[in-house]
């Protein structure tokens, strides 16, 4: 941030001792007049007395401009001495704020900016061993969650493949009524599958390791495709799934298709999952001016405000949902936020209770783009 | 002349009514084995059996199988390391590889397919019949249609 001139420490000195200077060359100069008027005026000649004014004159002017000398230069002095410390604190305070945690002041001065940079360095030292712990806690508690879905991976499997052995008539004939069983505890294993894979993906993101790749890509024919992958899950539910295209040709954007298609697939089988029977649930593509938007909207049941800021948390389900519905895991709109904004889109929605839930995904059209930046994060050694 | 070459020239479909394409499946899980075994049988297909790396690369060598699908968490030599050597190994590098593991990041499956593996599935994702038909799709690219 760039200071204005008028606000900075040194006009503030400046000003502050160009008045002490010369308020008392105002004073001896307005005794000096006053002596000048009652005393002298009228004992002297009118040449002397012009020639005492002028010599006064020009005495008080250079004073003056003594003072202004002396105080651009002690203003200088003392203003540096403050500020150069003070900037050094302030870029240091900036790089805290973004996140980096290395930083190391080394303190000379055994006066309050002094104390003030030891306290500085300590909050940096204590910040950083925080963010190292939380780091570290959040690394073991991924770690554990991949072990321990790849564990539960494979008994889930065995359920599954053996479910649809018996299904497939593999093993004999099955009356209905053990089908009917069957199926069902074959959509609850699908549901656990279901949870284990977002439960990777979001330990992935958490990690940090959740790569992406982004490939040029048609979101025209990407949408049309899921759509019509999703109506049959819609159809099933008796949801009508429609797709809305404003659009008159393809629409290419550098993203990853794979991933989209989740965060896309997310919202989808939400609106789907949490509108009643015969309700309508429809996809938009809007496209102008290199700006991309995808809306989903439903004229299901609608989030109650109170939900609405934790949406986008992990194992988040409102409140409302829970009674309906249990097929949720909590995790497929957080997935959805970090993939778009992975795209360096961004999401959100509105949400009117009893009306229904829009969803709005917009993402930057190609080449717009921006490569994810490193930071960097070397050590921000200075001297105050 | 390599058992590959002498089998690509007939159709898959009258080897399979003689019980001829084998597939051979390398995974330490023995009821997944079963299960997958009898699925692949039941479709015509001659099923090998390995319970370690070691075995898979060893049966690979001995038998020649059509196909081999292939876990990549196994006692002793893992998939990754199994999949390496058949790749490297001339007399066997051609015989299509399905890997089948529950692993299934995307290093995960880069890395399989980096080396050399036709296709990546994650056994909780597929049913049996899914396999089956993945295997009788890469059977067909593989031996028919050259």
């Amino acid at each position: 941030m760039k200071l204005k001139i008028r606000h900075t420490l040194f006009f503030r000195f400046f000003w502050t001792l160009v008045l002490l200077g010369v308020m008392p060359l105002a004073i001896s100069a307005f005794f000096l007049v006053a002596t000048y008027q009652s005393r002298i005026a009228d004992k002297v000649s009118s040449g002397v007395a012009d020639e005492l004014l002028r010599n006064a004159s020009i005495q008080f002017f250079l004073i003056f401009l003594f003072v202004l000398i002396i105080a651009t230069f002690s203003a200088f002095i003392v203003s540096r001495n403050i500020s150069r410390p003070l900037r050094t604190l302030t870029e240091a305070a900036r790089l805290i704020g973004e996140g980096n945690l290395n930083i190391q002041i080394k303190v000379s001065r055994r006066d309050e900016i002094g104390n003030l940079g030891s306290f500085f360095n300590e909050m940096a030292g204590n910040l950083k061993e925080v963010q190292e712990r939380q780091a570290e806690i959040s690394r073991l508690k991924s770690e554990f969650i991949t072990v321990a879905a790849h564990q539960l991976r494979t008994p889930l499997s065995i359920m599954k493949w053996s479910h649809h052995t018996i299904l497939d008539g593999d093993v004999g004939k099955v009356p209905i009524k053990q089908r009917e069983l069957i199926e069902k505890a074959e959509v609850a294993n699908e549901s656990m599958i279901r949870l284990v894979h977002n439960l990777l993906d979001a330990a992935r993101i958490e990690e940090g390791r959740f790569g992406y790749k982004f490939d040029s890509m048609d979101v025209r024919a990407f949408l049309h495709e899921l759509v019509d992958e999703k109506k049959i899950f819609a159809e099933n539910k008796n949801t009508k799934l429609e797709l809305k295209d404003s659009t008159s040709g393809p629409v290419e954007i550098s993203g990853d298709k794979e991933r989209l298609a989740m965060a896309v697939g997310n919202i989808i089988d939400n609106a789907v999952r949490y509108t009643p029977p015969n309700g309508t649930v429809s996809v938009s593509l809007e496209y102008d001016d290199a700006k991309l938007r995808i809306t989903i909207h439903d004229n299901g049941a609608g989030i109650p405000q109170k939900d609405q800021e934790k949406l986008f948390t992990k194992f988040y389900r409102a409140q409302s949902t829970m009674h309906v519905e249990t097929e949720g895991t909590g995790l497929g709109l957080f997935i959805a936020k970090n993939v778009v904004e992975g795209h360096n889109g961004s999401i959100w929605f509105e949400s009117h209770e009893g009306q229904g839930t829009s969803f709005f995904i917009s993402l930057p059209a190609k080449g717009s783009l921006q490569a994810a930046v490193n930071k960097s994060y070397d050590t921000f050694v200075k001297n105050i | 002349m390599t058992g590959k070459e002498k089998n690509s020239s007939i159709p898959i479909s009258s080897l399979l009514k003689r019980n001829e394409v084998k597939v051979l499946v390398v995974e330490d899980d023995k009821f997944l084995r079963e299960i997958l075994g009898g699925k692949l049988t039941k479709e015509g297909y001659t099923v090998l059996e390995a319970l370690d790396g070691d075995q898979g690369i060893e049966k690979t060598k001995s038998e020649q199988p059509h196909i081999i699908l292939l876990d990549l968490v196994l006692p002793g030599a893992d998939g990754y390391d199994v999949l390496g050597r058949l790749k490297q190994d001339p007399e066997v590098s051609k015989i299509p590889v399905i890997v089948l593991s529950n692993l299934g990041s995307r290093e995960d499956i880069d890395r399989a397919i980096a080396l050399g593996a036709q296709q990546f599935m994650v056994k909780a994702h597929h049913t049996p019949q899914e396999i089956i038909e993945a295997v009788k799709k890469i059977l067909d690219e593989h031996y028919l249609q050259k």
